[in-house]
């Protein structure tokens, strides 16, 4: 695609970041950890928005249950798995995204192979074991990580740069495993809304525009429209911190 | 001394309070304001976010001036006058 065509397709976007903004973009590797209501949605985003390459990580397969809310997929679609599946659409949406499918579940073995070559993570995961898993390895490589995290009518985003925020680890420990391991009740558009904050934290960590919520924790209430932004501060004895952060302040 | 209190998503529903000032002795606990806050503001609150035996439930988080009391001194830490304390349930699906 020439230089002329990809500035018209961004045209509208490149209106609000500059060409300097899209170009960042379209060098950009970002690794979306889970392909559910989150990862479904912000994989879309990114490859609209012309990323240069996009990992997507699930070991799932499409399930009738998830389609309410994960509007990647179709009917058509149920059974087969879901990086497959996303693989296709998203190369439909915008061929010009390298996209990398990685058919696995996130590991301790696997974790720093999978996000090592990203410049930002979005954890769009649906458990907080596995969660931890990707904290630690991002505070490990530091890489800047974008969390959310639905539940109901609720949702949560922050931004955490290793040794500049606290890490996940701080918010919310392994003792607390989440209330709803496999099956997240929630209604669809609080995903939407979350996965959308989330993009634009993307966007705006690789074109440097904006203040990100990196030592905020963005908590949206969909059912009485409370949205309310918590500062979090860092601790001194967070055994992930202390384990790979040198000159901790 | 002044408390900065918020509650957030289900506890906003519980509570329907999203942030208020509370006014607590000093040397007071977390656990003791929990006990301020059923007298005050929610009869049921302690029963919501603690455990039987008076441990906070797995499900919830208390961030004092951001930071979780369980990197602190627990429910046990003391407050010191103009902190924030926020109870939230942090979300976890995805």
């Amino acid at each position: 695609m020439s230089s002329i065509q990809l500035i018209d397709r961004y045209s509208r976007q490149v209106a609000v970041i500059g060409r300097e903004g899209q170009e960042k973009l379209a060098k950009a590797r970002v690794a979306v950890i889970g392909l559910g209501g989150l990862g479904s949605l912000v994989s879309m985003y990114l490859t609209g928005a012309g990323v240069g390459e996009l990992t997507i990580v699930d070991y799932d397969t499409v399930n009738l249950t998830d389609l309410h809310r994960q509007l990647l997929y179709r009917e058509e679609d149920v059974g087969k798995p879901k990086v497959e599946v996303a693989f296709k659409r998203l190369r439909d949406l915008n061929s010009s995204v390298k996209i990398k499918p990685v058919n696995e579940a996130l590991t301790e073995e696997n974790a720093e192979d999978i996000i090592k070559d990203a410049d930002v993570v979005v954890d769009a995961l649906d458990n907080w074991m596995s969660r931890q898993i990707l904290n630690e390895t991002i505070v490990k490589l530091g890489k800047p990580l974008v969390h959310g995290a639905v539940n109901g009518w609720y949702g949560q985003v922050s931004t955490i740069i290793p040794g500049k925020t606290p890490c996940l680890y701080e918010l919310v420990q392994v003792r607390s495993l989440p209330q709803c391991v496999g099956y997240c009740p929630v209604v669809g558009p609080v995903v939407g809304v979350v996965a959308s904050i989330e993009t634009l934290e993307v966007i705006k960590l690789i074109t440097g525009i904006g203040e990100p919520l990196a030592n905020k924790l963005l908590i949206i209430d969909g059912k009485n429209w409370v949205i309310d932004e918590i500062r979090l501060s860092r601790v001194e004895n967070c055994p992930v911190c202390s384990k790979y952060l040198k000159n901790k302040k | 001394m002044k408390i900065q209190v918020k509650f957030l998503a289900s506890l906003y529903d519980i509570t329907k309070v999203l942030k208020t000032e509370i006014e607590v002795p000093d040397n007071t606990t977390v656990k003791d304001l929990i006990q301020i806050i059923d007298k005050t503001i929610s009869p049921n609150f302690s029963r919501v976010i603690l455990n039987d035996d008076g441990k906070l439930k797995d499900q919830y988080v208390i961030l004092i001036n951001g930071r979780s009391i369980d990197f602190l001194n627990g429910l046990s830490t003391k407050l010191t006058s103009g902190d924030e304390v926020v109870f939230l349930p942090p979300a976890g699906g995805g």
